[in-house]
C-alpha cells in the first residue's frame, strides 16, 4: 500500500530532484511489478494462541524448577541430588577397569595395541620386564621412568613420567593387571594391597628411576614384600 | 513522530536490559571471586596461552569440564567441574564449543610429557594414529644433526624422522607446552 | 491518498524509478563488495572443510591453518558478504517502503570503501596470527570497530530515511530494519569494550555477543525481506498486521537474553544460563506467529514459487528461519544440550541460520533488486534454476548428514566406555560428506557472482522480459 498511496512529488528531504525519465523507462519499471498491498488484519488460527500459551507456561515452568539460587555459583541443580541414583555396587573388574585406565592414562605414548613406538615409547608386549616382574611396572608408574633402556627391539631413551600421584593404588593394580594379561602377555593379575605395600616402601624414593636404580629398589623392596599373591612364572 | 520515537525507544530498550543482565550482572557477580586469586603465571604460561590463541586450538579442543552426571566428562577423567577461577585470569577466554579433540582443562596432569607434547605439535600423527588434528611444524626448527650440539632433537618415530636432521622445538613450543602443562586442576590455588 | 488520477499511477511509477535510480550506487556496490566476499568466504570454507578430514592438505603453512582458516572464514561470511549485502538490501528496502530516497550516497559509497579495506587488513591480521581470538569476534579490536563504525554511518543513514519518510504508517520491514541498525553498532561497541577481561565474564559476553550477531543483525534484515518480499511477489496481502507486531516484539524481546545457551555446563553462575534457555524456549512465540504470517500470505499462491527465482530462494528462508529457530529452542533445552553442545550438530545449526536462512534470502533480495539498480535483465534463466539447486541440495547436504554426525557424536561422547579416538573417527564420512557440499555451494556462488558481474556490466543483448520461469507472469 505504501508504494502506491504516496503520490507526492519527490521534492524530497535530502534536495534530490526527480529527473523525467522516458515513457517507455517508466512504464517498462512499473509494468514489471505490482504494488505491494496493504497488509491485512487477521487474528490467525486458534492452535497459534495454544502453542503461544503452552509455550510461556513451558518457559515459566523451566525458569522456576532450573533457576536454582541466585548467586555466583555455577554447576546447580545440575547433579542429582544424592541418593536419587540407586548406589548399585557394581562387582569391580580388576582388567576392565584396568583397560578404561590403559585407554585414559598410556595408550597415548604406549599406543592401543601396547606395541608402543619404536626408538620412542617401549613396546608393552611381550616386554621381558612386564611380564617377569610383577612390581616393576608399579614402580615405574609410581614414580616415571627415565634414562637409556636397552631392549630386544629398540633402544629407548625417553621419559615416563609419574602416574602416582594421579591414580590411586586400586587404579594401579587394575592397569598392571591389565597390561600383563593383554597384548599376548599371560602373566597374572596383581592387588591393590601389594600396591599399597610398594608405595610404602618406596616412600622416600623421590624423582624417576632409572633403568639401574628401579633394579636396586626392586631388589631392596622385594623381601619385605608379602609373597606375591600370583604363582611364581617359568 | 510519535512512533518514530516509541520506535526506537523500545528497540534500544529491550536491548539494554539483557544487556545488563547477560553481560554486566556476570561481571559483577563473578569478577570478585576470580580477581581474589593469586594465579602464579609466569612469562612462559602467558606467552604460551597467547600461542594457544594466534594457532586457534579453541576451535577443535573445549577447556570446561561439566559437571558429573551432565555428559561423561568427568568418567572420560577430563577432570572435576571447571570453575571460573580455573583459567588463571588469562583473556581471551578459552572456554571453547568444540570437541573435535578432548578437553583439555586438566590436560596437564592427564599428560604430564613435555616430550610427548612436543611430538605430538610436530606431528600428531606420530603418536595418535587416525588423528585429525594439524601438525605445528612452524613451531619447530629442523636442523643438521650436528648443528646446536647443546640441544637435543625430539626422537620422531621412524617413519617421521629426516635423515641426517633433527628437529628442535623453538621458544614458541616451550612456552605452548609450558601453558598446557599447567592445565591443572591438581595445582594448590587452582583447586576449588 | 484515494484520488483517482491517471497521472497518480504515473507519479508512483516515476517515485519507484527515481528511488532505484537513487538507490543504484551505493546499493550495487555494497552488494558488489558482498559477493566478492562471499567467494573468497566460500574458498577458505572449502579450505578448512577439506582440512579437517586431511590434516595434512596444506599444513605446512602456518598462515594456513585450520585454527586460522576457519575463523578468517566465519567472519569474511559474517562481516563481509552478509554484513554488506544485508545492508545494500536493507537500505534498498527501507527506499521502497518509506518511500524517500537513500539520503548520503557519497558516504555510503565512502563507508563501504573503508569497510572494505578493514575486512582486507582484518584477513591478513588473522591470517597471520593477528586475531582477538573470541569467537564471531576474531578480528583485533581496532579493525573491528572500523567496521562497526561503517555499519553505524549506514544505520545513520537508516535514521535520516525513518524521519524524512513519504510515508505515514510504518511498513513491518522498517521496524525490523530500524532495529537492526540499531542493535548491530550497540552490539559492536559494547563487545569492544575493554571491561570483560575476566574469562568467564569474557565468555559470556561472547556468546551474547554471537548469538546476537545472528538474532539482531541478520534475522531482522532477512525478516524484513521475506516481510516485503512475499507480498509483493505473490501479490497478496500480509496474512495480520497484528501478528506482525506480535512477532517483532516478540523478537526484540525474546532473543536478547538467548546468548548462555551456548554455556550450558560451563562455570558461568547457573541462573544466568537457565535465564537463556527459558528465553530460547520463548522464541518459539514469535517464531510460529512469523511462520503462519508468512505461510497464509503465500498459500493458495505456492505456484509463484515455481516462476520466480526471488520468491522461490525467500520462501526456501522463510521455511528455514522457522526450522532452525524452532531447532534452536529444543536444542537449548539442557537435556538436548548435554548430548548436541561440543560437537558438529551446532555448526550445523549455524549454518541453517547462516545460510539457509540468511544467505538464501539476501539471494533472492538480490535477483529483485538488481536488475531495478541497472535497469537491465539476469542473463539467464537456467543458471539461476542452476544456482537455486547447488544451494538448496549442497546446503541440505551440508547439514542433515552434519547432524546426524553430530548427533552420534556426542552420543558416544556421553558414553566413557567409547575411547575418546572412535568420537573423532566416527564424524569423518560426515565431515567428507560436508567437503562435497561445500564444492556444491561454491559452485553455485561462483555462478551467482557471474550473473552479478553480466548484470552489472550490461553485457550482451537487453531481454525483453524479466528473468522468470513462466513467459506471462508479471514480476520476478
Ligand atoms: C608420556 C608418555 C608415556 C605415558 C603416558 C606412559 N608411558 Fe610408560 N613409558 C614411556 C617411556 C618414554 C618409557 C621408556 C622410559 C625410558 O626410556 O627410560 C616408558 C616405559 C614404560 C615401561 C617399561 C617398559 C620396558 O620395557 O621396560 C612400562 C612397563 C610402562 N612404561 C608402563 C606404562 C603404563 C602402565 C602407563 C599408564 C599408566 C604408561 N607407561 C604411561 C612413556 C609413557
Ligand atoms: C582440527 C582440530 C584440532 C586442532 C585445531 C587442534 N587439535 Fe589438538 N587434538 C585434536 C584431536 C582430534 C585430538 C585427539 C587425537 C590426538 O591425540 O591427536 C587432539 C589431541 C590433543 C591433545 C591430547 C589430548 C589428550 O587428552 O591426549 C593435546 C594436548 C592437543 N590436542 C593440543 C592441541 C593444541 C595445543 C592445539 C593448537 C596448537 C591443538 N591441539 C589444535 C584436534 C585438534
Amino acid at each position: 500500500m505504501a508504494e502506491n498511496s504516496e503520490n507526492k512529488k519527490n521534492e524530497n528531504a535530502f534536495g534530490d530532484e526527480e529527473k523525467n525519465d522516458s515513457i517507455f523507462d517508466i512504464h517498462s519499471a512499473s509494468l514489471r511489478e505490482q504494488p505491494l498491498p496493504e497488509e491485512g488484519n487477521e487474528r490467525g488460527p486458534w492452535w497459534m494462541y495454544v502453542i503461544i500459551v503452552l509455550t510461556l507456561a513451558f518457559g515459566f515452568f523451566y525458569m522456576g524448577r532450573y533457576l536454582g539460587e541466585v548467586s555466583d555459583r555455577a554447576h546447580v541443580l545440575f547433579t542429582a541430588p544424592p541418593g536419587a541414583e540407586a548406589v548399585e555396587e557394581v562387582e569391580f573388574d580388576l582388567i576392565a577397569e584396568g583397560q578404561r585406565i590403559y585407554t585414559r592414562v598410556c595408550q597415548a605414548c604406549h599406543q592401543a595395541n601396547g606395541e608402543g613406538i619404536s626408538g620412542v615409547f617401549p613396546t608393552l608386549a611381550g616386554a621381558e620386564w612386564v611380564v617377569d616382574k610383577p612390581d616393576y611396572t608399579v614402580l615405574s608408574i609410581l614414580n616415571g621412568l627415565r634414562g637409556e633402556l636397552v631392549r630386544e627391539r629398540a633402544t629407548y631413551d625417553g621419559v615416563m613420567p609419574q602416574f602416582g600421584s594421579q591414580l590411586d593404588d586400586q587404579d594401579i593394580a587394575a592397569v598392571v593387571s591389565y597390561i600383563r594379561t593383554s597384548f599376548g602377555n599371560d602373566a597374572g593379575e596383581i592387588q591393590p594391597e601389594r600396591v599399597t605395600q610398594i608405595r610404602e616402601l618406596t616412600a622416600d624414593k623421590s624423582g624417576a628411576y632409572t633403568a639401574e636404580t628401579i633394579e636396586e629398589w626392586i631388589a631392596r623392596i622385594e623381601p619385605d614384600l608379602e609373597e606375591s599373591p600370583e604363582p611364581a612364572e617359568d | 513522530m510519535v512512533r518514530n520515537w516509541i520506535l526506537l525507544f523500545g528497540i534500544i530498550a529491550v536491548f539494554a536490559i539483557a544487556m545488563v543482565g547477560l553481560t554486566i550482572l556476570p561481571k559483577l557477580v563473578v569478577d570478585p571471586r576470580v580477581e581474589a586469586v593469586d594465579y602464579g603465571n609466569t612469562f612462559e604460561i602467558v606467552q604460551g596461552h597467547a600461542i594457544y590463541v594466534r594457532e586457534g586450538c579453541i576451535y577443535c579442543h573445549s577447556m570446561q569440564v561439566r559437571p558429573e552426571g551432565f555428559g561423561a566428562d568427568f568418567e572420560r577423567g577430563w577432570g572435576r567441574a571447571s570453575e571460573a577461577e580455573d583459567y588463571r585470569n588469562l583473556t581471551p577466554h578459552l572456554l571453547g564449543t568444540m570437541r573435535t579433540g578432548p578437553d583439555l582443562s586438566n590436560i596437564g596432569s592427564r599428560q604430564p610429557s613435555v616430550d610427548w607434547h612436543m611430538i605430538h605439535l610436530y606431528q600428531p600423527r606420530a603418536v595418535s594414529e587416525g588423528s585429525i588434528m594439524p601438525p605445528y611444524p612452524w613451531l619447530f626448527e629442523v636442523v643438521n644433526e650436528t648443528a646446536r650440539p647443546n640441544r637435543e632433537g625430539l626422537s620422531l618415530p621412524e617413519e617421521y624422522r629426516i635423515p641426517g636432521k633433527k628437529v628442535i622445538p623453538t621458544d614458541e613450543a616451550r612456552y605452548l607446552v609450558a601453558f598446557l602443562l599447567s592445565l591443572n586442576q591438581q595445582v594448590p590455588g587452582m583447586e576449588d | 491518498m484515494s484520488s483517482g488520477h491517471l497521472s497518480e499511477i504515473d507519479s508512483s511509477v516515476q517515485s519507484i524509478r527515481f528511488l532505484d535510480g537513487k538507490a543504484r550506487y551505493p546499493v550495487l556496490f555494497l552488494i558488489a563488495s558482498g559477493v566478492l566476499w562471499l567467494l573468497f568466504g566460500s574458498l577458505l570454507a572449502l579450505l578448512a572443510s577439506v582440512k579437517m578430514h586431511a590434516p595434512e592438505f596444506l599444513g605446512q603453512w602456518s598462515f594456513l591453518t585450520f585454527g586460522r582458516v576457519r575463523p578468517l572464514h566465519l567472519n569474511t561470511m559474517v562481516y563481509g558478504w552478509a554484513s554488506m549485502t544485508g545492508a545494500g538490501v536493507a537500505l534498498w528496502l527501507l527506499s521502497r517502503t518509506l518511500r524517500v530516497a537513500i539520503p548520503m550516497r557519497p558516504y555510503i559509497i565512502g563507508v563501504t570503501v573503508i569497510w572494505n579495506i578493514a575486512l582486507f587488513v582484518g584477513s591478513i591480521q588473522i591470517l597471520s596470527g593477528f586475531t582477538r581470538g573470541i569467537e564471531w569476534l576474531e578480528f583485533p579490536v581496532s579493525t573491528m570497530i572500523v567496521i562497526v563504525w561503517c555499519i553505524l554511518v549506514i544505520g545513520i543513514a537508516a535514521m535520516l530515511m525513518l524521519f524524512y519518510r513519504n510515508v505515514k504508517t510504518l511498513y513491518v520491514s522498517v521496524w525490523y530494519i530500524i532495529a537492526a541498525f540499531l542493535w548491530l553498532p550497540l552490539l559492536g561497541g559494547v563487545s569492544s569494550l575493554p571491561i570483560f577481561n575476566s574469562p568467564t565474564v569474557q565468555a559470556g559476553m561472547n556468546w551474547w555477543f554471537a548469538h546476537n550477531a545472528l538474532g539482531l543483525w541478520f534475522t531482522p534484515i532477512g525478516l524484513a525481506a521475506a516481510y516485503y518480499f512475499i507480498p509483493k511477489v505473490v501479490g497478496r496481502p500480509i496474512y495480520s498486521y497484528g501478528l506482525s507486531l506480535l512477532g517483532f516484539w516478540g523478537l526484540a524481546l525474546f532473543y536478547n537474553w538467548n546468548g548462555f545457551h551456548h554455556l550450558i555446563g560451563s562455570p558461568l553462575p547457573t541462573w544466568f544460563v537457565t535465564i537463556s534457555i527459558a528465553a530460547s524456549v520463548m522464541m518459539i512465540i514469535p517464531v510460529v506467529v512469523v511462520a503462519v504470517n508468512h505461510h497464509m500470505t503465500v498459500v493458495g499462491s505456492f505456484s509463484a514459487v515455481k516462476h520466480s527465482p526471488t520468491l522461490r530462494f525467500v520462501v526456501f528462508g522463510a521455511m528455514s528461519y522457522t526450522f532452525v529457530s524452532l531447532q534452536g529452542s529444543l536444542q537449548a533445552l539442557r537435556s538436548t544440550n548435554e548430548v548436541i553442545h561440543f560437537t558438529h550438530f551446532v555448526v550445523a545449526h549455524a549454518h541453517i541460520g547462516m545460510y539457509a536462512f540468511v544467505t538464501m534470502m539476501l539471494f533472492g533480495s538480490c535477483y529483485y533488486i538488481l536488475p531495478r539498480l541497472t535497469n537491465w535483465e539476469w542473463q539467464s534463466h537456467k543458471l539461476i534454476k542452476a544456482h537455486f539447486w547447488l544451494s538448496a541440495i549442497g546446503i541440505i547436504l551440508y547439514t542433515v548428514p552434519l547432524q546426524i554426525g553430530g548427533v552420534l557424536q556426542g552420543l558416544a561422547m556421553n558414553n566413557p566406555d567409547i575411547p575418546f579416538m572412535d568420537t573423532m573417527n566416527l564424524t569423518i564420512p560426515y565431515l567428507i560428506a560436508r567437503s562435497v557440499a561445500g564444492v556444491l555451494l561454491t559452485a553455485g556462488h561462483l555462478i551467482f557472482a557471474y550473473l552479478v558481474v553480466r548484470i552489472v556490466s550490461k553485457v550482451g543483448l537487453r531481454p525483453e522480459a524479466p528473468t522468470i520461469w513462466k513467459k506471462t507472469l508479471k514480476e520476478t
